[in-house]
């Protein structure tokens, strides 16, 4: 079969996207496609023909600790890392993402600061009946050990709302973050969903304040769109952060 | 891959998400990472089963595609390849790859078989392609002749060589490479209509 010179170029992309080529003649390919990026975009224009074919096949999640060996795998890649540009480059990602939190943090602390002097000083009491004692406003900081999700989480008990301040957070699509309030000992129970992917307000339920306490953990799973059908997690929990007063 | 200048679709922001995660780990963060790996494992998994036929293989193949994301995101180009059109590519060459190692392949390729129970939980809008794309690659595959569109299918999910797909076939080995490359030139002229 006599082919111009330039299908022969476009054919050898195709095959070597395919798959066919045997071994040399593939390394071959690989060497051609990393000298030459006229070649090596052809390359890719069929992988993306072909990728259809790829969409027969159902997804399947793989087993949960894969995600974990696969971290050790990296970790154990960053320590043997000496390219120095790549790790400042890591400094920055943390340096950003640190910032995003304490930025967070900040106007959090802000908000409760301001609202605490904004209030107008408690009149004396002007029966010694025993105020209901103030009670602290607490805050968790919610977030993944790999910081695939970060969230400050604080309530309010003055006004009965929590704000939510995502500061990683990005469910897969078709999937919802859902809050819980874990009790020192008990079942989870559910906050509702995380709302917006900016600080939010969120009411908490008259039956639910009684829970928020001290030492009591906030936690995040993925859940189907519309929140935890059973009142349970049922999806991964990708974050959590106990309760400490302000 | 064509620019669309219609509003963007969910399909479409998602795929701009995806791309830019992948920028991200490219620059060496590590939650996004962990964002593309919640996104895409299932549909990874999903690709490197279907081509080893067994769940440790499958874990393995997947482990190092997963890692070759980290190191070779920098070389991602969002201009030039949709994000998981290059992440399966990777997870379907590391899975051809182990395949090879291991010296033996499927003789047919699998269908649907047991083990890919599709999971109801895994995010059901990542399809690589758009619908449409779909449906004209299943035209033309079946507009070229059964032998054709059969060693090409038996390429892309069995790593079969141009060799193997002759024997196979009991054919000589310059019969199939021709079969194969006229099929290909056919292929690309009819998506090209």
């Amino acid at each position: 079969m006599s082919t111009a010179p330039e299908n022969e170029r476009d054919l050898l992309a195709a095959e070597h996207a395919l798959g066919v080529l045997d071994d040399p003649q593939r390394a071959e390919a690989d060497r051609l496609a990393a000298s030459d990026e006229g070649f090596a975009r052809l390359v890719d224009e069929w992988h993306a023909r072909f990728a259809p074919l790829l969409d027969e096949i159902a997804p399947v999640t793989p087993d949960a600790g894969l995600w974990d060996r696969i971290n050790d795998a990296l970790d154990g890649e960053v320590g043997r890392e000496s390219n120095v540009h790549k790790l400042e480059r890591r400094v920055t990602a943390w340096r950003t993402y640190s910032a995003a939190i304490s930025a967070v943090a900040a106007a959090l602390l802000l908000a409760v600061a301001l609202d605490t002097t904004g209030r107008a000083p408690a009149p004396a009491p002007e029966q010694p009946q025993p105020q209901p004692q103030r009670q602290p406003v607490l805050v968790a900081n919610v977030a993944a050990e790999d910081r695939s999700a970060a969230f400050v989480v604080s309530y309010d008990p003055s006004d009965r709302t929590m704000l939510v301040s995502p500061a990683v957070a990005s469910p897969a699509p078709g999937h919802d973050h859902e809050l819980w309030l874990i009790p020192a000992s008990g079942t989870p129970l559910s906050l509702g969903l995380v709302a917006s992917t900016d600080p939010h307000r969120l009411p908490v339920p008259e039956s639910l304040q009684g829970t928020f306490r001290r030492d009591a953990t906030i936690a995040i799973s993925v859940e189907p769109v519309g929140g935890s059908p059973t009142g349970q997690p049922t999806g991964p929990v990708v974050a959590t952060g106990k309760l400490v007063a302000v | 891959m064509s620019v669309n200048d219609a509003p963007p679709s969910k399909a479409s922001a998602d795929r701009s998400a995806l791309a830019a995660a992948l920028v991200k780990v490219g620059e060496g963060d590590r939650s996004a990472f962990a964002q593309v790996y919640q996104r895409t494992s299932a549909k990874l998994f999903g690709i490197c089963l279907r081509i080893l036929g067994n769940r440790n293989e499958a874990e393995e193949a997947l482990q190092e595609a997963y890692i070759n994301v980290w190191q070779k995101a920098e070389g991602f180009d969002a201009a030039r390849s949709s994000p998981i059109t290059w992440l399966a590519t990777l997870a379907r060459n590391k899975a051809i790859d182990r395949l090879r190692a291991r010296g033996s392949r499927p003789s047919e390729p699998l269908g649907a078989d047991a083990l890919e129970v599709p999971d109801p939980s895994a995010p059901a809008d990542d399809r690589l392609e758009q619908a449409e794309e779909g449906r004209a690659l299943a035209r033309c595959m079946s507009e070229l002749e059964d032998k054709q569109a059969g060693a090409i299918r038996r390429a892309f999910f069995g790593g079969a060589t141009y060799a193997e797909l002759a024997t196979h076939e009991g054919v000589p080995l310059g019969t199939m490479k021709s079969w194969v490359r006229r099929g290909l030139l056919r292929l690309k002229e009819c998506l090209q209509r």
